[in-house]
């Protein structure tokens, strides 16, 4: 397994990747070259330097800085969105996969319904409701992963109930929920581990698209989508500010993708991969 | 077959239905008070006492909702409060501009896409596959509004052959049509990376069939075979993932209007956000949402006509 993931090139960029994005955020939370929302550390728009290596904003602050601080951003915001539609979606799913009937035809009806509504669109409509924010924004992502998850989780487990040692399980008389911890769990993990990798490149596109509708992580915490909408407009002047961020963002989700399909080949080639936005 | 296409409607309907319920719930009765919130804390009880009668919100939440829905399906949408117009005045003249900007996206996502994918297929384990795989993981990765931005930034500020913003209609029709060229390639980019894809995966199995090798195997050369074989029968599922991302695209808009300042439904969705118009928001939010319904109901449909397969609910 470790050769084959050795000899995997696109699972090692990725791997390296999403290993950059941690690491930029592990050490952000140590040390930062300049406190990342304070204003006028250096001139407004510096280009880059040996003081600031990716220049200044338009308020003077340090953008390398507020790039590696908002990966702590985008982390956080992946981990509680994926997180919340695992530990919801997953039982709702696999209990649907155990009992069928009534319950699977109402969970089914209430991931279509929640598919109605593409993701950006429940995310405006709770911020309509809630007031624009990051906790308000993960909740919005974290509903639609419940939905994404349940129905992955259901397809997996179906399949697995429908072989032979779950129903040899039935007869020796373990109980229902015994079974899917035992027995259904380990065997759709797979196809969740890859699943959530895919939800985390998601997550962080549709935070930093919020962010820059203005309805994410509010100011003066750094986050990548607010920094290319700031930059945005000071484009005319200084171009280079609304390249940092989309790069982040770019390599982030690249990385976790890579990361995904690379996990696909290895843990199980057949899995197919469900991406809805 | 008409069997399958009347239970995939009720389910459309029932949707339909039950998103604007969804809608009405989180909008209206969730909140407690929708004049209180749409005035803010600050307002006076008297400010708040008047625009509860103009909302209507003295009535009970069963009879507004009833009253709601009969409204839209005589497209009557109320009336904004903040533009004091009717919004399904509003909702016409933005949806002028969002609806053909997704299609417009679907267009170049497609042509890009399909020809992409067909080449990969043809060049599978070759540069060519490698280099449009690759241009796939990025276009997937880059975000489309970020995308906008560096368009904006190449096309209308460096070599200045594009405005941002749009002229609207009235300008003639090149001019509305030049001003979505940069949002639809915005908005098109993700999506013709998932479908090059897609287009790759299908044909390459179609190519493994039989009648495939027959086809080869009696002469035709390999152009033909894959137009006249290959691309045909890999259209059936490629067609339908074009038609889901035309939801996908319409549900873009949000954003890539505000990128460029496109006066569409999105942008006066973030507006009457912005300035809480309640009767704006749950109106645009339940279009959206039965549009992309309706969208997916219509690819059914296509690929109930077009796949020869018998079918299941």
């Amino acid at each position: 397994m470790l050769r084959r993931a050795l000899q995997h090139r696109s699972f090692l960029l990725g791997v390296i990747l999403v290993g950059l994005m941690v690491a930029a955020a592990l050490i952000s939370l140590a040390w930062t070259p300049y406190a990342p929302e304070r204003m006028r550390v250096g001139p407004p728009f510096a280009g880059p330097s040996w003081a600031h290596w990716l220049g200044t904003d338009s308020f003077g602050r340090d953008t390398f800085s507020r790039i590696i601080v908002g990966a702590q951003n985008s982390i956080m915001v992946g981990v509680v969105a994926v997180g919340i539609g695992l530990v919801i979606g997953v039982p709702l799913g696999v209990a649907a996969a155990a009992y069928r009937g009534w319950w699977d035809e109402v969970l089914g009806r209430m991931v279509d319904l929640t598919f109605a509504f593409p993701a950006i669109l429940t995310a405006v409509m709770i911020t309509a409701l809630m007031g624009p924010g990051a906790v308000n924004s993960i909740l919005a992502i974290g509903i639609f992963n419940v939905a994404v998850f349940a129905r992955v989780s259901r397809g997996a487990a179906l399949q697995v109930y429908g072989r032979e040692f779950p129903r040899a399980a039935l007869a020796l008389g373990r109980g229902r929920s015994d079974i899917a911890i035992r027995h259904i769990l380990p065997n759709i993990a797979s196809a969740l581990i890859v699943q959530a990798t895919i939800q985390f490149a998601i997550a962080i596109l549709a935070e930093a698209a919020l962010s820059y509708l203005g309805f994410g992580t509010q100011p003066p915490h750094p986050s990548w989508g607010k920094m290319l909408l700031d930059a945005q407009s000071m484009m005319w002047i200084d171009w280079t500010q609304a390249i940092y961020p989309g790069v982040a963002i770019a390599l982030a989700v690249l990385g976790l993708n890579l990361l995904g399909d690379g996990l696909r080949d290895l843990l199980d080639p057949r899995l197919r991969v469900f991406r809805v936005g | 077959m008409l069997s399958f296409l009347a239970r995939r409607f009720l389910t459309l309907v029932g949707t339909a239905f039950a998103a604007s319920l969804v809608v009405f719930l989180v909008l209206e009765v969730v909140p407690g008070d929708p004049a209180l919130l749409q005035l803010g804390i600050e307002a006076s009880p008297e400010a708040v006492e008047r625009l509860r009668a103009e909302m209507g919100l003295n009535r009970s939440a069963v009879v507004r909702y009833v009253d709601w829905i009969s409204g839209l399906l005589t497209l009557d949408f109320g009336r904004s409060f903040t533009y004091s117009t009717p919004v399904g005045e509003l909702i016409a003249q933005r949806i002028a501009v969002t609806l053909p900007l997704a299609l417009m996206a679907l267009v170049v996502s497609t042509l890009i896409a399909i020809p992409l994918g067909m080449f990969a297929a043809a060049n599978r384990n070759r540069a060519g596959d490698y280099g449009v795989m690759t241009f796939s993981q990025i276009g997937v990765a880059v975000p489309n509004f970020w995308f906008g931005i560096l368009l904006i930034l190449l096309f209308a500020v460096h070599w200045q052959v594009f405005d941002t913003g749009f002229p609207g209609w009235d300008e003639g029709l090149f001019a509305g049509l030049k001003a979505l060229v940069l949002p639809a390639a915005a908005l098109a980019l993700g999506e013709a990376a998932i479908l090059a894809r897609i287009t790759r995966s299908a044909v390459l199995e179609t190519m493994r069939e039989d009648y495939v090798r027959t086809a080869r195997a009696k002469g035709l050369s390999r152009w033909q075979v894959m137009t006249r074989h290959v691309l045909r029968n890999a259209l059936i599922p490629i067609s339908t993932i074009v038609g889901l991302q035309f939801a996908l695209l319409l549900a873009g808009s949000i954003i890539i209007e505000e990128v460029f300042q496109l006066p569409g439904l999105g942008k006066l969705l973030i507006q009457a956000i912005g300035q809480r118009d309640f009767q704006v928001i749950k109106n645009a939010v339940v279009l959206f949402a039965v549009l992309v319904v309706f969208v997916n109901f219509l690819v059914d449909a296509l690929y109930a006509a077009i796949d020869p397969r018998p079918k299941q609910a």
